[in-house]
């Protein structure tokens, strides 16, 4: 019995033995498993656990301000107060607060349904806008109440704002939200928060990147509930940089307000160094409507405005240039040696060409007219002559040293406009170029079309001789090569168009001549159909449509701010009228522009 | 001995025989613990009195029982093993009836202030009940027919009481403590290999008509946790990134991420191992291993130096039982095994768990203690 005893005891003890392998061994398989979790992966579980851990925040950039030749801030970014509520702190409350909330300030039935959706939507942590503006009061009656508003609280938050509303706001452009059709162009995080805004055209569109500045990140430590609960890192936002642009505001407000009748485009530039101080299109629009999406309503008020309030006459008009092109058509029979300044031309109102006349814009006619006389009285017959003899291509040679035909090299997006030649109308128009098209063209009408930046461009180049380039960034300073004009041809030019303005016999802008300043001018009306149609009938009396364009150019040579200006007026009738508004509103902008060239430039000085 | 403890008081006997406590077995259990504790500590975030603070009063109660237990006359112990077997059983029969559900299972008995889990006891009483059988068992007629279907009466009764429940893990781990003593106390060879073969065969039908759904997604989401990864997937991913991005030294004390943004699951109870490789990595992973090791080794050395059979197959059962619930919670948590609700022993939060496995501390003290006790009836069958 012992000895069987001692059996089973030897046997126990042998199974333990064997037990205690089987127990252990194991072991060594969580052992690898660990050192295959823990050891061999643990670069790729690192990634997987701070991707799980951390949230990147991006930090908005302040946009920077853009800011006229005065400093004056055309487009800033403005606190608005918005209020917000975290339901989780409202304590269960949230029906008596919102209620609350309605009676002090007053929350609409639509606005109420929507808050109690985003309130059972998303996370009880999750702050939940109530309103995305309110104003100051509002904002000071929420304050005073907030002890009673648990979970409620009143943030600040930038809105671009344009304090100058419906002034030069198409060069200006606005800010809005990215659309979901460019967000892949961009790489930095902050596009793709909802809301984020870029600017969408002009000066806001193309200089955003500038302005826009460089997202900043905060790192947050989250929990499983996407909670944050800590920070571990934080990188500044770089705010983009405040930009000086060249247009004067107070010189805008005033040519807004001159133009407020009409539908036209006024560009004034600086001709010494190709800044633009002033380039209003009228109807224009509100920019602020557009920074938090137009509404419906105002949208379709100028879509369906006929004067099309939309677009940028002053880079994107086409007009035909009428007799303000004539300068171009006599420095290019100068030039091209087909005649002297001496030549002379006696007009008798009309000439024949095969079998069709061609009309002066005095029927009388001018009678014998040398080429100061006849840019001076514009005589149309003159003009004929040189067409005939120079023929379209040698025109469109000056016309294109003086801008006309091709985009400008600004800053913002400005149409070419047509100076046709031979070949352009046998691709473009798929006929042959005629002879009478050599003479319609010699007066600026027919398929010429430039904008009012280009006449303004134009007047410059000739005022000055040099290549004159527009600009709208300020303290660029560009100094401007000469162009390829004889100096005596260009001063008969001059000369010319001192005595349209000056000259008391000849000049169709005398009578509506500046008193303060000697203006070169050149009037032009445009005909937008065949004159036959309203042979004498008082301009009221014919359809707004079909009324001629008024067109006056101008340079005034002043030493220190030589000043170029072309003003546009839709179907308001003569040049010399668009002349009287112009030299009007020179009287008055040269005082400014001089007072203001005198300041010294604010902006620069702080970035320095 | 026993004159000589006779001769002494109460306390003095009391005395005499925990100066006999087995040292490193004790020291590693202390040691294990307070690893514990230190991990309940991270897991309230901090604060002592979450988990920290009640896990320790839960110890110190259950070492205090655990205490008692190993003072017990070995000989009581032994004469009521089938009654407290026959108790443990009509309680869990008793769970079907009135049983309070929870997570898809009825396993406990809701006493009004305390719930209780009967699954848990039988796990020890079985041990009781195996040992005092194969205690009597003459050794020559050990592997004969009527035995072995004895023992796997005794294990069949609380294995398919739980299972029923439905609680297929605590089903095989019954299956498997109780086969463990089958086999310390030298069941043939023959008769393992033979139920290796069975399973084999009746695993599909298994699988096809006794496990649950869920038990089966579980089984289905283990061998490719990623095809979903927010659904009963997310556990094992979780815990599998907690551990693996910590590396060897691990993320330090109280910085884990995975478990304090709350990614890791269950991080205070079954999962607590994905905790203590996030915090201390594989190296503190390796020393609790080492400490478990160390303590299932004891007892099997306690158990070898006992002079009775039926001690010794008691600390061998408690040993194999330690060894069953670290090794699948460690496999489980590490992504080795499906999640089968299996504690870590000694360190998950959780009162009835630390109570069972602190009473079966006190069965290895008892051993320990009252290694030279003599037992009556031996080889009566």
């Amino acid at each position: 019995m012992f000895f069987k005893n001692n059996n089973k005891r030897a046997q126990i003890t042998r199974r333990s033995i064997l037990l205690s392998l089987i127990m252990t061994l194991p072991f060594f398989v969580v052992f690898s498993r660990l050192y295959f979790l823990q050891i061999i992966s643990a670069q790729r579980y690192k990634r997987l656990s701070d991707k799980n851990s951390l949230s990147n925040k991006v930090v908005l950039p302040h946009r920077g301000k853009i800011l006229d030749v005065t400093g004056k801030e055309i487009a800033f970014n403005e606190r608005v107060f918005r209020l917000n509520i975290i339901p989780e702190q409202s304590k269960g409350k949230i029906d008596d607060v919102l209620k609350k909330i309605d009676k002090l300030i007053g929350l609409s039935v639509f606005e109420m349904d929507r808050i109690k959706k985003d309130i059972k939507a998303s996370p009880s942590f999750y702050s939940i806008s109530i309103k995305d503006i309110i104003s100051f009061k509002q904002a000071a009656i929420i304050e005073f109440n907030i002890p009673s508003l648990p979970g409620v609280y009143v943030d600040v938050g930038l809105e671009r704002k344009y304090p100058f509303k419906d002034i030069g706001s198409h060069l200006l452009g606005y800010v809005s939200v990215v659309s979901k059709e460019n967000l892949k162009d961009y790489k930095d995080p902050m596009f793709k928060v909802p809301g984020f805004k870029i600017g969408k055209n002009g000066i806001e569109g193309v200089f955003n990147n500038s302005l826009i500045g460089k997202s900043g990140m905060k790192q947050l430590e989250v929990n499983a509930t996407g909670r944050a609960v800590k920070k571990v890192a934080e990188f500044d936002a770089v705010d983009g940089k405040d930009l000086s642009i060249t247009l004067d505001y107070d010189i805008q407000a005033l040519v807004k307000d001159k133009l407020k009748d009409y539908a036209g485009s006024f560009v004034l530039l600086n001709a010494k160094n190709g800044e633009v101080v002033s380039a209003v299109s009228n109807p224009s629009f509100d920019n602020n409507d557009f920074v938090n999406g137009i509404n419906e309503k105002k949208w379709k008020e100028l879509l369906e405005n006929p004067k099309r309030p939309l677009i940028n006459r002053s880079l994107n008009g086409k007009y035909a240039p009428a007799s303000t092109f004539k300068m171009i058509v006599a420095l290019a029979a100068l030039a091209e040696k087909e005649i002297t300044k001496d030549f002379k031309v006696t007009c008798h109102g009309k000439i024949k060409l095969g079998r069709r006349f061609f009309h002066c814009w005095k029927e009388r006619g001018h009678g014998a007219v040398n080429m100061k006389q006849a840019i001076a009285s514009s005589c149309d017959i003159y003009f004929y002559e040189l067409g005939k003899l120079l023929g379209i291509d040698k025109i469109a040679k000056y016309a294109k040293i003086f801008g006309l035909g091709e985009s400008l090299p600004f800053e913002l997006f400005n149409v070419k406009g047509t100076v046709p030649t031979r070949l352009w109308k046998r691709l473009r128009k798929k006929e042959r170029w005629q002879k009478g098209d050599d003479l319609v063209a010699s007066i600026g009408q027919g398929y010429l079309i430039a904008t009012p930046l280009q006449l303004a461009v134009m007047s410059a180049r000739l005022g000055t001789g040099k290549k004159v380039v527009p600009t709208i960034e300020a303290g660029k300073n560009t100094k401007f090569e000469e162009l390829d004009i004889k100096k005596e041809h260009l001063e008969t030019i001059q000369e010319g168009m001192d005595m349209v303005v000056n000259d008391r016999r000849y000049g169709t802008a005398y009578w509506r001549r500046s008193r303060k300043h000697r203006v070169w001018g050149k009037t032009g009306t445009a005909q937008v159909i065949s004159k036959r149609f309203h042979k004498d009938i008082k301009l009221k009396d014919i359809p707004y449509n079909h009324r001629t364009n008024a067109l006056y150019v101008a340079y005034l040579d002043d030493a220190e701010n030589p000043l170029a200006l072309a003003l546009v007026l839709e179907h308001a009738g003569s040049g010399s009228k668009a002349a009287g508004i112009a030299n009007k509103l020179l009287d008055q902008i040269v005082p400014i522009v001089q007072a203001h060239a005198i300041k010294p430039k604010k902006v620069e000085k702080e970035e320095k | 001995m026993d004159h000589i403890l006779l001769r002494l008081s109460f306390f003095e006997r009391i005395r005499y025989q925990l100066k006999n406590l087995p040292v490193v077995f004790t020291f590693s259990l202390f040691a294990i613990v307070i690893m514990g504790f230190l991990l309940l500590y991270d897991a309230g975030k901090g604060d002592f009195f979450v988990y920290a603070y009640p896990q320790m009063v839960k110890f110190m109660l259950g070492f205090f029982i655990a205490l008692v237990i190993a003072l017990i006359d070995v000989r009581v112990l032994y004469k009521y093993s089938y009654v407290l077997f026959g108790v443990s059983i009509l309680l869990l029969a008793f769970v079907p009836l009135v049983g309070h559900v929870g997570k898809g299972a009825q396993r406990w008995l809701d006493f009004g202030f305390f719930k209780f889990q009967p699954s848990e006891l039988v796990k020890i009483t079985l041990i009781l009940a195996l040992a005092k059988f194969y205690h009597r068992v003459n050794a020559n007629n050990i592997s004969s027919m009527k035995n072995i279907f004895t023992g796997l009466g005794f294990i069949g009764i609380p294995a398919v009481l739980t299972l029923i429940q439905p609680d297929l893990g605590t089903s095989l781990l019954i299956i498997m403590i109780g086969l463990s003593i089958m086999f310390a106390v030298g069941v043939s060879k023959w008769f393992f290999s033979s139920l290796v073969a069975l399973g084999a065969v009746t695993g599909p039908i298994f699988w096809n008509f006794v496990m649950y759904d869920y038990q089966k997604q579980r089984v289905l989401t283990f061998l490719n946790p990623e095809s979903d990864p927010l659904g009963s997937g997310y556990h094992i991913i979780q815990s599998k990134i907690a551990i693996g991005s910590a590396g060897f030294f691990g993320k330090g004390f109280m910085q884990g991420t995975q478990s304090h943004l709350a990614f890791l699951p269950e991080k205070h109870t079954d999962f607590i191992f994905g905790l203590l490789a996030e915090d201390f990595g594989m190296f503190g992973s390796i020393c609790l291993m080492i400490f478990y090791v160390i303590l299932i080794l004891s007892c099997i050395k306690i158990a070898m130096n006992n002079r009775n059979h039926y001690s010794s197959l008691m600390a061998i059962g408690v040993g194999v039982c330690i060894f069953l619930y670290a090794f699948i919670n460690m496999c489980m948590v590490t992504g080795l095994m499906p999640v089968v609700g299996v504690p870590l022993p000694f360190v998950s939060y959780g009162g009835t768990s630390m109570l069972t496995l602190m009473i079966a501390i006190g069965l290895v003290f008892n051993a320990a203690i009252q290694k030279e006790e003599k037992l009556p009836s031996e080889n009566r069958f």
